[in-house]
């Protein structure tokens, strides 16, 4: 057991994390739907929902250094787009939005599209952690359950969480059972035993699958889960809902 | 009063395999049953069988004097609580909560009973307060308690309990005895404990190639050598050590512990 929580911090006991899941759930999608649709010029919205999920940080009391490491994982994405900067034709309307002038290689445009995504997915990307570090994974499985997604999808979410770590434990037992008999995957033919441990994993999984399934069966399942919801929307709920969705509506107002 | 009857069962898996063949058993109602024997002789497929997960090729089990039908499926699995090896397969849930309010959603328990029976089995395996706890990060000795609690929840009249004690460290194990030795249910062991068996049980089975060979007392089945021989079981090292002449004392000596 080398893993730590997906949903890390999400048990502290804050303003925040005592609202109800679908206050969070309704507050960070609004604002990353909103912050998407926003033309990247305006950059004074930007700042103004980075202070609104900076004030919500504050609130909840995680630590801001987790948020900003984890913030890192949008990386990727935003090499990958930088990447393509260069070859996109840049005096053309980019994305939607139709900008004048351009240069050579990086033009005004192109750091524009590149500002547009790294500002879109930065801030994303601080709603999504906020959002899964204040509410325990299961309480927004509830919340959306209440939003009407069918239940056999959330029903595979809470799967996908529960056996996440079962599964990684077990990858983690296989390659050290491999690597105590001198396997260091270093070779192109090793390749081979790679081929037959993923196989093995996946006879392991579907086999879990149809225990787990009869277990389920043994407790009188017949197929469509019932389950409990007892959270409930509170007066903190509304307010903190009116705040946030308030400030983000004025925020287009005001600067747009 | 007969908690358990099954008379003449027979099953074959799929692959053509004969897992259990003309099986008779009785278990009467508050025993507890344990039911010892090789790998592969067919106690889980006959575990299996209890709780209406399989059904035999030929034969007839009755629960309670009922005989499981597809009508009466949903009732049986309320009686019958079948806990799995692999705490695992048990335990699918995001929280202990759900696990163990599972069963008692799904026999259409009215809603609010609910957090109060999934806190009085919680209780009763000692895991208050474990309500909101994610299985993954359980211990194998919780997790096998959260496992039994998962049934507890539906109040079964006959609890079976595939390998209880496997994976578990001494003290968890001894617990774990504790536990059992407290339920008013009819209770059903499979298992390669015979420790546990010795200490717990009134009955003992042995079973062997698919077939139910020597039944009776634990410390008469189990100290029978000629008998465990013959069915590919072996007398305990920690019963070999006591003379012959001893046995029985010793066994006594083992239950009041």
């Amino acid at each position: 057991m080398e893993h730590s929580f997906l949903d890390r911090y999400s048990h502290l006991g804050s303003i925040i994390h005592n609202l109800d899941a679908r206050t969070k759930v309704l507050a960070f999608l609004t604002l990353i739907v909103v912050t998407v649709l926003t033309p990247p010029q305006c950059w004074p919205i930007f700042l103004f929902h980075l202070a609104l999920i900076g004030v919500t940080l504050m609130l909840s009391r995680i630590p801001v250094s987790y948020v900003l490491t984890r913030s890192l994982i949008i990386l990727p994405f935003v090499l990958m787009v930088s990447l393509f900067l260069p070859f996109l034709p840049s005096n053309q309307p980019a994305g939607g939005y139709s900008l004048g002038l351009g240069s050579l290689t990086l033009g005004r445009s192109n750091l524009l599209v590149f500002w547009n995504v790294l500002i879109k997915g930065f801030i994303g990307v601080l709603a999504v952690i906020l959002l899964s570090s204040t509410t325990p994974f299961p309480r927004l499985l509830e919340a959306l359950k209440k939003f009407r997604v069918p239940s056999l999808l959330t029903l595979l979410l809470g799967f996908i969480y529960r056996y996440f770590f079962v599964l990684l434990d077990e990858i983690l037992s296989v390659k050290r059972a491999v690597a105590s008999r001198g396997y260091r995957g270093r070779w192109i033919w090793q390749v081979k035993i790679l081929g037959r441990i993923l196989g093995q994993l996946f006879l392991r999984t579907y086999e879990r699958g149809e225990r787990v399934y009869l277990g389920m069966v043994a407790r009188g399942f017949q197929g469509l889960p019932r389950t409990l919801s007892p959270s409930q929307m509170r007066r903190m709920d509304y307010l903190f809902l009116l705040g946030f969705l308030s400030a983000t509506a004025f925020s287009q107002l005001y600067f747009r | 009063m007969i908690a358990v009857e099954v008379r003449n069962l027979s099953f074959a898996y799929p692959d053509g395999h004969q897992a259990l063949e003309e099986v008779n058993l009785t278990v009467e109602k508050g025993e507890c049953l344990g039911m010892v024997g090789p790998n592969g002789a067919g106690k889980s497929t006959l575990l299996l069988h209890l709780n209406g997960l399989l059904s035999g090729n030929s034969g007839d089990i009755r629960i309670l004097g009922q005989s499981i039908t597809k009508q009466n499926l949903s009732w049986v699995r309320q009686k019958v609580g079948l806990v799995f090896q692999n705490p695992d397969d048990q335990l699918f849930c995001p929280t202990l909560f759900e696990d163990v309010a599972f069963g008692p959603l799904n026999s259409q328990s009215p809603a609010e009973e609910i957090p109060g029976r999934v806190a009085t089995a919680l209780e009763k395996v000692g895991l208050s307060g474990f309500e909101n706890r994610s299985p993954s990060h359980m211990s194998v000795g919780e997790k096998r308690k959260a496992s039994l609690a998962t049934i507890l929840s539906m109040d079964p009249e006959i609890i079976i309990l595939d390998e209880p004690t496997s994976n578990l460290d001494p003290r968890s194990k001894k617990e774990l005895i504790t536990l059992l030795a407290t339920f008013p249910q009819t209770r059903i062991l499979a298992t390669h404990d015979f420790e546990m068996v010795l200490q717990l049980c009134d009955r003992v089975v042995l079973v062997a190639r698919g077939k139910v060979m020597a039944s009776g007392r634990p410390e008469e089945i189990l100290t029978d050598e000629s008998i465990l021989q013959t069915y590919g079981l072996e007398l305990p090292e920690f019963l070999r050590l006591v003379p012959a002449w001893d046995r029985k004392a010793f066994i006594s000596r083992l239950k009041a512990c």
